[in-house]
């Protein structure tokens, strides 16, 4: 479902990741390369990331609609066309036209001039005029407009008689004037009013990610397949497992922390319920949940990792290649000694907010318990005081605790964007920041499965805990 | 019936005194009301043009020109000079005229106006300059300094930070607005009716299901053209061809089930079966409380292919309801056994009736919760994004993007700390309302 | 309380840990600008994996830094053209050797460049500039060390093209010999026939593993890679017996025993860590950068520590302004040559220089940069000047004409408000740049909207023509770089990267014939006439060629800063810590 539902979010990005990987040359070589994408590459690239099928098993679209448009090679192609469609609603002639401007695209980009009739037009118009009659017929793919497709013919036509030298395209001028008329002319547009079902059986983009296709040497997400990372071709699977277990590490030492101290605090507060300690320790914590972790984490990294103030912590990472020794097994104490400070800030940073939110609730929820009958009774029966509390009433009271428990696991995903992209953690976070800036969309559908798998999961261990404290809860029937 | 709103008014009374009696909690109410105020104000409270001033022998109100006048420009005749001098209230500099009385606003800067003179971060504590009237630079005199720091480009921080607070409160309000309009009407559908609540005809659930694909064909497939022609031409064509596009799904689903009475004279067609919508509701809030929505609201941004702040806070509030649905399901329940929804429902009023005039307006209590945190969460969303320099136009100056830019600079603490002591202030504010709000409508303590 | 005073404690105990490194050791930690697209010998081409390339492969020729001339490694003399131009002919000499002893061969050669013109392969990018270049390679059949290169076309750039090829061992990619068969007829036709062998073994040539996993990463240079941190850092390590120990020159040197590339995408977390020590070598930072590492370097601490320069660099930043619009989407602003001069006196070009970039950076005046002996230096740089622009604007017939303080005019019936998007790449420096520009346009009646666009949708408008100005930056190498592609005119109907549509006739000619002379000086009177009519028609407000950052700590001796690339001697480096 949520896998389906990252799934439309990138299908309908504005960006076509065509565009994307064929143009990524152009940051660094810039004027070496013959940067200008080729139709050719365009189209391997497409087959590549299999975005030449459509795109899940069916689609509800307008009888008018051509059901294969997928399989033409631009993605501004494909809109305009649908656009086409709508306004007039006859394919079958909209495509004639279509391939009719095709051919003169491709007639005007590999035409030769008539030299012997040049005399009396400047090189400076020459070259004018073969160039915007290029581009009339190519920028014609792309609009659909009928005055602005008005307005690119007359170029065209007012051009070819203008110039003499431009020859041979007057057949292809003509035909894709009479196709375009026929379009005018077979105007079709109720289709447009019938839905259609398109069914595209089982070679689609969707069922190919899912399951694999042994032709496109797909796994499927199945198989445990997430696809490769549009940015550096590595396996989506390999990258994330490299940098799940540090957010997951980071996230459980938080929560092992603030339950640490929040437990305590919460309890004794609501023991002491009105009294000086709690009213100042609610206001120190109602400020430290209003803290924006971000602010937080900055001012850290200044204080605490500036050689102008203390330099206690790393600045950023999990560790120190040039101390860092591969062959350390990460349980052995040199590589826990080694890794320990760079967790510190990113710790801090990440608790103090969760860790006022348990304390808050705890303390609430420990309130409520005092109230009830049963610590009356227990009191009444003389129990010492540390006994009822401690006994009776922490264990109830930590119900609500454990519901919060179930949001460990996504929280490693998607908690710490932010502050792990402060401190360079190479943890999830950090990399669905980075896949999200560059588009990456193989990797961005595979968190957001991953994120659904994982709440689940968080549910499932939330419910198994609550088994554990409330022994009125009994999934034995 | 009427002694029922007695009931309800005194209830009222009662929770606001009783979060009067919530000191931190009042006091942040009036510091809300000052933030929106300064908010409202922002243009005469920091601006670089001065609010009153004596040029040349006549009296000129700039900063209040500005906003009245489009053209911006003015003119006075020099005396001296025998000549008109045409100016434009926007690009003087008019610390380099020579004026001959002149009430500055308090921060007498505008947020994205860079000061040419105090640019590469200015020291709060340091000399800053200014070129006076003869031309020659000169040490800024303490009523024009910037007290809080500039940053790069000269651009003033107390500006920043001012001018920051309409768009934090804008995009709060803005993007909790959307989410509780949804909160509550997915909430308080799926809370009141449950999933036997709401019965209709075997044909008429039917043809009804078969509407919303219908109509969504025709709103939005059959219509792409024209939806997207509009929205070039202009973001208020585009969402008013959105409204229609709805209007019309509404109407074809409307159409379906109303002939769907036609057929109601076969019996098999007949048979009443209810529509599961608290099912549906509660599906949808755990589908998008599963999804990790700081990185859905990243990821729609960053994918969206321009910066634009209307659209954040609609992405905003299309993520952050389920919150508000939920508290309004709960509080359905809970009034829906209430006598007085039965007693309506004895005197035959149609179901409609006692959710819009009834139910929900006696369920708001805990949305104004929700809702003032739903706003601290919103304004932090916003910040932070920003802060990753995603999602906000790179014109305008937020608390995040001060952040931003501080984060890169250290020795700039200027521009760490103030944006972010701002939105910390902000956020309390919220949350101890929120807080205050909770305990004067805490059913538990109405006793 | 005491849990408190325990958790504060732990911080003190851990921060006793905090180990600092051993600048003893002949370890180089270096700087790198992003994390490589991976480490695989054709298909990885971004700027880091470059960089690292540079220590783990050498090329049969390399580009001496100092002279900025190209000197022959593994060939005995550089590639030279036959009579006809087209036929390329080099020797290898018996030097180099894989890392099992075997000598490299013409085989080897030929199998790079199969791999490297073949479809299969996952080098889009590079191999398209390749095919365009290269027609075939064939032994020669006399002399077994002899090859031949044969080029589609006379080029002023193909002895660098020819001598440019990534170097494979045929031994260890296919020992079995599958792509024996592949025939460069083939490879170069436009219908390529594949088979089921070719197939498996380019599927398996692509995969992720020849790019990530270490023991596949093997090269001829004299670093190994040995790890490759997720996402953080690539280690490189000293051969042992590498063949080119003991030789003469900077190409051999191996001083450093590891060099470490860690990645700091962060300028904050990079201006801390040089503060702490904890990079030996920051290079090739530009942009926000420069604002920090002017802070460090009025900091002694830094100086007595680093060694630290700015470098210049053939990058150039520009504000491309769209000569040939549509007209309908994208309104015709700049087709007038008055008002893109008008534009260049808007852009307050030395104030932004000045203070965004402290003053180091170079101002350009056309594409090439100053410093470049291929510079047309003569021609003058375009003041920021109010009136002037005013002026111009208004003699093209700009006219406020509605009072609101922003120009317009009418166009086919249409009045068109002066008012345009310019479109840049999501990023801090750029910002800064686009909001002076908003500033100082806003002064003559322009509006100009920022609008920052990820890299793709930037590009991808750009090329499709799609946009009204675009704020980048080219990037060339210290050699003649060939502006085809650039400011050919063909290029723009092509949609290649001359997005702005500059070009007629007499700027093709001049292309060309800078391109195809092979005689130096008349290449160059081309090339600087081209300069000067690029510069006369102002497609382009030229802002400066770009200076790097670039430092090195001073535990090493024989610190050399360079302008071409890898722009520093890592490898040179000499350790002097005592």
């Amino acid at each position: 479902m949520i896998s389906l539902l990252a799934f439309v979010i990138s299908i309908n990005s504005p960006t076509d990741p065509v565009e994307n990987l064929v143009n990524a040359s152009g940051s660094e070589a810039g004027m070496n390369a013959e940067s200008s994408a080729s139709e050719e590459l365009r189209r391997q690239v497409r087959k590549k990331l299999g975005l030449d099928l459509p795109v899940f098993y069916f689609n509800v679209a307008a009888y008018a609609d051509c059901d294969t448009l997928y399989k033409f090679q631009e993605k501004s192609h494909q809109e305009n066309l649908s656009e086409f469609v709508r306004r007039y609603g006859n394919w079958d002639y909209i495509e004639t036209y279509y391939h009719s401007v095709r051919k003169l695209a491709k007639r005007t980009s590999s035409m030769t001039l008539d030299s012997s009739k040049m005399t009396g037009f400047s090189s400076k118009t020459i070259s004018n005029a073969r160039n915007e009659m290029m581009l009339s017929s190519l920028s014609l793919l792309e609009i659909n407009n009928p005055t602005y497709v008005q307005v690119k013919f007359d170029s065209i036509t007012a051009q070819n008689k203008r110039y003499p030298f431009i020859i041979g395209i007057d057949t292809e001028v003509s035909e894709m004037i009479s196709a375009y008329d026929a379009v005018l002319e077979n105007k079709q547009n109720w289709k447009n009013y019938i839905p259609a079902l398109q069914l595209n059986g089982a070679l689609n983009q969707y069922h190919i990610w899912l399951f694999g296709n042994e032709a496109r040497n797909r796994g499927g997400v199945v198989r445990g397949d997430f696809g490769k990372s549009y940015s550096d071709n590595e396996e989506v699977g390999t990258k994330m497992l490299k940098m799940f277990p540090y957010s997951f590490i980071l996230v459980m030492l938080s929560i092992f922390l603030s339950y640490l101290i929040s437990i305590p605090l919460g309890v004794y507060s609501a023991y002491k319920k009105g009294k000086l300690f709690d009213s100042v320790s609610s206001v120190i914590v109602f400020m430290l949940y209003s803290l924006p972790s971000f602010f937080v984490a900055t001012l850290l990294l200044y204080r605490f990792a500036n050689p102008d103030h203390l330099m206690w912590f790393p600045v950023g990472g999990v560790k120190d290649p040039s101390v860092f020794n591969s062959e350390w097994a990460w349980y052995s104490f040199a590589n826990i000694k080694h890794q320990a400070p760079y967790f510190v800030l990113p710790l801090i940073s990440f608790t103090y907010s969760s860790f006022s939110f348990t304390s808050r609730i705890m303390r609430g929820s420990m309130i409520d318990v005092l109230d009830q009958d049963y610590i009356r009774t227990a009191r009444a029966k003389g129990l010492s005081e540390k006994k009822v509390v401690l006994k009776h009433a922490l264990r109830n009271s930590l119900l609500p605790i454990i519901t919060m428990f179930a949001n460990v696991f996504p929280a490693a995903i998607g908690g710490s964007v932010i502050l792990e992209y402060i401190f360079s953690f190479p943890g999830m976070g950090s990399g669905i920041l980075v896949a999200i800036t560059s588009i990456d969309i193989p990797m961005i559908v595979a968190v957001f499965t991953l994120t659904g798998v994982l709440t689940v999961t968080g549910y499932l261990v939330a419910d198994i805990l609550y088994v554990l404290v409330d022994p009125r809860i009994s999934y034995k029937k | 019936m009427s002694e029922n709103l007695n009931n309800d008014f005194s209830f009222k009374a009662f929770a606001w005194l009783q979060f009067k009696k919530n000191k931190p909690a009042l006091v942040s109410l009036y510091l809300l009301m000052f933030l929106v105020f300064i908010a409202l104000f922002a243009p005469f409270i920091a601006n670089n043009q001065p609010l009153y001033m004596k040029y040349k022998g006549e009296s000129f109100y700039p900063a209040f020109s500005t906003l009245m006048n489009e053209s911006k420009v003015d003119s006075v005749y020099d005396e001296q000079a025998e000549a008109q001098i045409v100016f434009q209230y926007d690009l003087m500099d008019w610390r380099a005229v020579e004026l001959n009385a002149v009430v500055w606003p308090l921060i007498p800067y505008g947020a994205s106006t860079a000061d040419k003179y105090n640019r590469d971060y200015a020291d709060p504590g340091v000399e800053q300059r200014m070129r006076n009237s003869k031309g020659e630079i000169v040490k800024l005199p303490g009523r024009l300094k910037h007290f809080m720091g500039t940053d790069k480009l000269g651009r003033d921080v107390a500006s920043g930070v001012i001018h920051g607070t309409k768009i934090s409160l804008l995009v709060g309000l803005v993007s909790m607005g959307i989410a509780c309009l949804i909160g509550i009407l997915l909430g308080s559908l799926s809370g009141f009716f449950g999933n036997d609540g709401l019965s209709t005809s075997r044909i008429q659930y039917w043809l009804g299901v078969i509407g919303v694909f219908i109509g969504y064909f025709y709103a939005f497939i059959s219509r792409s053209l024209t939806l997207k022609e509009s929205f070039d031409s202009g973001l208020l064509e585009g969402v008013f061809t959105l409204f229609i596009s709805l209007l019309i799904w509404f109407l074809v689903i409307i159409g379906f089930v109303q002939f769907g009475k036609l057929f109601k004279k076969i019996s098999f067609l007949n048979v009443e079966v209810t529509i599961p919508i608290d099912a549906i509701v509660s599906r949808a809030i755990e589908v998008l409380n599963s999804l990790p929505i700081f990185i859905l609201i990243i990821t729609i941004s960053a994918l969206l292919s321009e910066k634009s702040l209307w659209v954040l806070m609609v992405i905003i509030g299309l993520t952050g309801w389920t919150g508000i649905a939920r508290l309004m399901r709960a509080e359905m329940l809970r009034i829906k056994q209430m006598e007085y929804i039965q007693a309506g429902k004895a005197l035959g009023l149609s179901n409609m009736r006692i959710l819009t005039k009834h139910a929900i307006p006696n369920g708001l209590g805990p949305v104004f919760v929700s809702f003032a945190f739903g706003v601290a969460s919103a304004i932090l969303t916003e910040s932070g994004l920003s802060f990753l320099g995603i999602g906000v136009p790179d014109d305008i100056v937020t608390w995040g993007s001060m952040l931003n830019l501080g984060k890169n600079e250290f020795e700039a603490w200027w521009l760490v700390i103030y944006p972010g002591l701002a939105i910390f202030v902000t956020i309390t504010v919220y949350n101890l309302i929120g807080e205050g709000l909770r305990d004067a409508l805490d059913p538990k303590l109405k006793k | 309380m005491q849990k408190f005073l325990y958790f504060f404690s732990l911080i003190i105990v851990l921060t006793a840990c905090v180990e600092k490194r051993d600048l003893s050791k002949n370890t180089v930690v270096v700087d790198l600008e992003s994390y490589p697209d991976g480490l695989h010998l054709f298909n990885s081409n971004s700027g880091s994996s470059s960089f690292i390339f540079s220590y783990t492969q050498t090329g049969l020729v390399s580009m001496n830094s100092e002279t900025e001339k190209f000197v022959p490694i593994l060939i005995k003399e550089l590639p030279k053209a036959d009579a006809t131009g087209l036929l390329y002919f080099m020797e290898l000499n018996d030097k180099a050797k894989w890392d099992d002893g075997s000598l490299v061969t013409v085989d080897d050669l030929i199998f790079s460049w199969k791999v490297s013109l073949c479809p299969l392969t996952d080098n889009a990018h590079t191999r398209n500039f390749y095919r365009s270049v290269v027609d075939s390679v064939f032994k020669d059949k006399l002399n077994p060390k002899g090859l031949w290169v044969k080029v589609k076309a006379i080029h002023y750039n193909n002895m660098n093209v020819v001598s440019g090829v990534t170097l494979a061992q045929k031994n260890y990619w296919d020992p079995k010999g599958a792509l024996n068969n592949l025939y460069f007829n083939n490879i170069n036709s436009d219908d390529f026939k594949t088979n089921k062998d070719f197939d498996k073994w380019f599927n398996d040539f692509n995969s992720a593993d020849n790019a990530y996993k270490p023991e596949n990463l093997k090269g001829i240079g004299p670093y190994q890679i040995t790890e490759l941190a997720n996402k953080s850092y690539v280690i490189l390590t000293r051969k042992e017996n590498w063949w080119g120990e003991g030789l003469n020159g900077e190409d051999y040197n191996n001083f450093p025993e590891k060099i470490i590339f860690k990645t700091t995408t962060d300028p904050g977390a990079g201006y801390l860590s040089l503060k702490r020590e904890e990079l030996d070598i920051l290079k090739n930072r530009g942009g926000v950068w420069i604002s920090k590492f002017n802070r460090l370097r009025r900091n002694d601490k830094f100086n007595e520590n680093y060694e630290s320069k700015y470098v210049g660099t053939n990058l150039y930043r520009y504000l491309g302004m769209n000569m040939r619009p549509d007209g309908i989407k994208y309104k015709p602003f700049f087709t007038d040559v008055k008002v893109r001069r008008a534009m260049a006196h808007l852009a307050p070009i030395d104030d932004m220089l000045e203070f965004l970039y402290y003053g180091e950076a170079t101002r350009q005046a056309s594409i090439v940069a100053p410093f470049n002996n291929e510079a047309d230096t003569t021609l003058g740089f375009i003041p920021f000047d109010l009136d002037k622009a005013n002026k111009l604007l208004d003699e093209a017939g700009w006219i406020d004409s509605d009072g609101d303080n922003v120009r317009d005019k009418t166009i086919g019936g249409e009045k068109v408000q002066f008012k345009f998007k310019l479109n840049y790449y999501s990023d801090p420096s750029l910002k800064e740049i686009a909001l002076v520009l908003k500033e100082s346009m806003k002064r003559a009646g322009i509006i100009l909207v920022p609008n920052p666009l990820d890299f793709g949708t930037l590009f991808g408008n750009a090329y499709d023509h799609k946009f009204d100005a675009i704020l980048a930056a080219w990037g060339g190498s210290v050699s003649y770089s060939d502006p085809t592609s650039v400011w050919g005119s063909k290029s723009w109907a092509e949609k290649g990267s001359n997005f702005i549509g500059f070009g007629d006739a007499e700027s093709d000619s001049l292309i060309k014939a800078s391109n195809t002379n092979l005689d130096p000086k008349e290449h160059l009177k081309a090339y600087r006439a081209l300069q000067r009519k690029i510069y006369e028609e102002q497609p382009y407000i030229f802002f400066w060629s770009e200076k790097y950052v670039m430092a090195c700590h001073k535990r090493f001796d024989n610190i050399r800063f360079y302008r071409a690339r890898p722009n520093i001697n890592v490898s040179g480096l000499q350790l002097n810590y005592k």
